[in-house]
């Protein structure tokens, strides 16, 4: 129920950096996902604004105050750890009541608060009983009920829900998505799976190394990615990458790959030109974005032969090489082409993506 | 097990599941020869182990049950249950009782107190190596030696204790150990500055694993650093706490080392704990039939007592509660 700005964030631990310049505004009421591969300085980030980690340099504000010298316990904040942090000597109705026995609440309130989030999340049977009896979805539940107890400020979420089974966690990931929406708390979610951050979040901010790539809606995120690492880290299966040449200039560029050669709308070439973008290019290209045809008088832009075919039950992946490269395609139909059988491959020209090979900068 | 090792079996072997049983019980269940022999390796170890343990055990029990004769040649006559019924009227033994539970009360509740302080401390510390080491020397210490170190630090003429209460102003009349009411305190001070640091270290392995995320939890909760530690470190020290208490009561049980040098038990049996009057009992009167009628309640008790810790102290995570709300 606050906004939460963070401001010129660094973190050091001793002489590694963790977290490099952070700028991240959190709307009030806002899902905010921070997504990234292990090791990019999530965890870091949370914990700064959970006050469990001293900031190096910068300001973390909840709405107007700043927070950065205020503990943990008067921040009004509420989180979820990776490994639930459940207290085994508590039941789950203690470990639940904990933060209200804290704030003083007297015992009847307690008791109704509880109940009520265990309702919500289903576990009203298990709340005589001890943390070792519980399984993991269990434990996560329990983990969240102490959280939505008490209508904190902010939620902290630290991958809560990266130790279930996939399909608990598809199931976890609708509820908890739901409860944000029903309970309107501003809510900071880490998690370094992409599936999590797209389906859930009102933002994603991606990071790397410690560095904010791209904070957007995941629809900006996954159309019209920064970089290449967000293109690459976004979207399941990966994006393809593709090193082409430039040919041609002003409105009539044309993308040339061995004897395949992409001819690029106006505007794409023009943009391009603008940006001046060198020679030698990298092309983006989801594996939605592209038709296979069997056979070898496809007609197609590529000619390729099939390296191996995945069936997903709806959908098909098919990996095909062609040169040294290798492309993944997903298609609806499933149509069975045997490795090593022949096929031509087109290319949706209006979504694919093109990089700066060196800096890694998408043109668009 | 067996999920497991099913996914290792061969192709051609699972062809055959169903049909012929395949076994993927760990070696040692098949292989039962294998476990005969290595019982028949350890029984003389463990025969002699026993040969030594119960023998005195069994002796104790003889002697309890005699009244011993020490001359040579004279056999030891029948007594039967003499022993321990003279015993209720005995009052020395009973105030034998009270004082032992006395001295190892305070001890324990000092040194648990202490200890657990010293290890919050240390924990802490930036040189909690070396503090270690420091706080280690005197559990090094034979208690023989502790015994004359305090005598000598009491002692009312030179010690530097007697001086510094005397100071204070706090003993107004003779010397710490002669006085009915500061000997209890002075034998008690001596156990708590030998055995505090191996309570600290006890304490100090189990703070090491007290698991962060715990605490940080309790934070974010709303706990403040002393509302942290007793509410989520404590609980996660209990089992650490039990090993340390048992260790230091049954100690207190046991040794005597320290009193017999530092008081002998006095002054006016202020002192006299059970084992000192049982040692009094057996090695000055020598009524041994009596001493180990003694003895015998002494680790009957220590024996239940040590059941009634572990039962309170029990791992609470461990236990399986099944019923359903109230
Ligand atoms: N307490 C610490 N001391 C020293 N370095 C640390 C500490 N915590 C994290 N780091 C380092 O800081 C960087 C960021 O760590 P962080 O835990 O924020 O990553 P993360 O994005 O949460 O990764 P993961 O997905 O694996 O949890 C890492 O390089 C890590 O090694
Ligand atoms: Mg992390």
């Amino acid at each position: 129920m606050t906004s939460v700005t963070i401001k010129d964030v660094w973190k050091y631990y001793g002489k590694t950096m963790a977290v490099k310049e952070l700028n991240i505004e959190v709307r009030d009421n806002e899902f905010l996902c921070l997504l990234g591969p292990s090791g990019c300085g999530k965890s870091s980030t949370l914990r700064m604004l959970a006050g469990l980690e001293f900031i190096s340099s910068g300001e973390v504000f909840f709405g107007d105050l700043k927070v950065n010298d205020i503990p943990p316990r008067d921040r009004d904040i509420a989180m979820v750890f990776e490994n639930y942090a459940l207290y085994p000597h508590k039941t789950v109705f203690e470990n639940m009541a904990n933060p209200l026995k804290l704030q003083r609440m007297n015992k009847t309130d307690i008791k109704e608060r509880v109940v009520w989030a265990a309702q919500m999340l289903e576990i009203e049977e298990l709340l005589q009983r001890k943390p070792v009896e519980l399984s993991g979805g269990q434990k996560q539940r329990t983990a969240i009920g102490r959280a939505i107890v008490r209508e904190p400020k902010v939620f902290l979420f630290d991958e809560p829900i990266a130790h279930l089974d996939a399909k608990l966690r598809s199931h976890m990931r609708g509820e908890l998505k739901h409860l944000q929406r029903r309970l309107e708390t501003t809510t900071v979610y880490v998690t370094h799976d992409q599936l999590e951050g797209m389906t859930m979040a009102d933002r994603i901010a991606v990071m790397h190394e410690g560095v904010l790539q791209q904070l957007g809606t995941p629809g900006e995120i996954y159309n019209h990615p920064v970089n290449e690492f967000v293109a690459g880290f976004v979207g399941e299966p990966p994006m393809n990458f593709l090193d082409c040449r430039i040919e041609g200039a002003g409105d009539s560029a044309s993308l040339v790959y061995d004897n395949m050669n992409l001819a690029l709308g106006g505007e794409q070439s023009r943009i391009l030109e603008t940006k001046g973008a060198a020679r030698e290019v990298r092309l983006g290209i989801r594996p939605d974005d592209l038709t296979i045809e069997m056979g070898t008088d496809h007609g197609l832009e590529l000619s390729a032969k099939i390296f191996v075919t995945e069936p997903l039950g709806g959908d098909m992946l098919i990996e095909a090489d062609f040169g040294q490269d290798r492309m993944t395609i997903k298609r609806k139909i499933a149509e069975l082409g045997q490795p090593g059988d022949a096929c031509g491959i087109a290319v949706n020209s209006e979504k694919l993506h093109v990089f700066d090979r060196d800096t890694g900068e998408a043109f668009f | 097990m067996a999920v497991n090792t099913i996914h290792r079996e061969p192709p051609e072997q699972s062809a055959y599941r169903g049909v012929r049983r395949v076994d993927h019980s760990p070696q040692i269940f098949n292989n039962q020869p294998a476990r005969y022999y290595l019982m028949w390796l350890l029984l003389p170890a463990v025969l002699l182990l026993a040969a030594i343990s119960l023998y005195p055990f069994v002796w104790l029990i003889y002697m309890s049950l005699h009244e011993v004769q020490l001359a040579p040649g004279k056999s030891d006559l029948w007594a039967g249950v003499d022993n321990f019924t003279r015993l209720f009227s005995d009052k020395s033994f009973a105030r034998g009782w009270v004082t032992l539970f006395k001295y190892s009360a305070l001890c324990l509740s000092v040194e648990i107190s202490l200890g657990v302080l010293v290890a919050v401390i240390l924990n802490n510390s930036r040189l909690e190596k070396l503090f270690i080491t420091i706080f280690l020397m005197p559990m090094m210490m034979a208690p023989v030696v502790a015994g004359f170190l305090y005598m000598f630090l009491y002692n009312g003429t030179f010690g530097w204790y007697f001086w510094l209460l005397r100071s204070l102003g706090v003993l107004d009349g003779g010397t710490i150990l002669g006085n009915k009411s500061w000997a209890m305190a002075g034998i008690v001070a001596t156990d708590v500055w030998q055995w505090t640091p191996l309570i600290a270290l006890i304490t100090l392995a189990g703070l090491k694993r007290v698991p962060q995320e715990q605490l940080e939890a309790n934070m974010v909760d709303g706990a403040g650093p002393l509302r942290n530690f007793f509410s989520v470190a404590l609980p996660n020290l209990y089992p650490f706490l039990l090993i340390a208490i048992l260790l230091r009561f049954m100690d207190n049980f046991r040794f005597i080392d320290t009193i017999l040098i530092m008081t002998g038990g006095g002054p006016a049996n202020a002192t006299k704990i059970l084992p000192t009057y049982l040692f009094d009992v057996s090695f000055k009167f020598f009524e041994l039939g009596r001493g180990a009628a003694i003895a015998f309640t002494l680790l009957l008790l220590t024996i239940l007592l040590g059941l009634i810790l572990t039962k309170i102290f029990e791992d609470p995570t461990r236990k399986i509660k099944t019923d359903g709300m109230d």
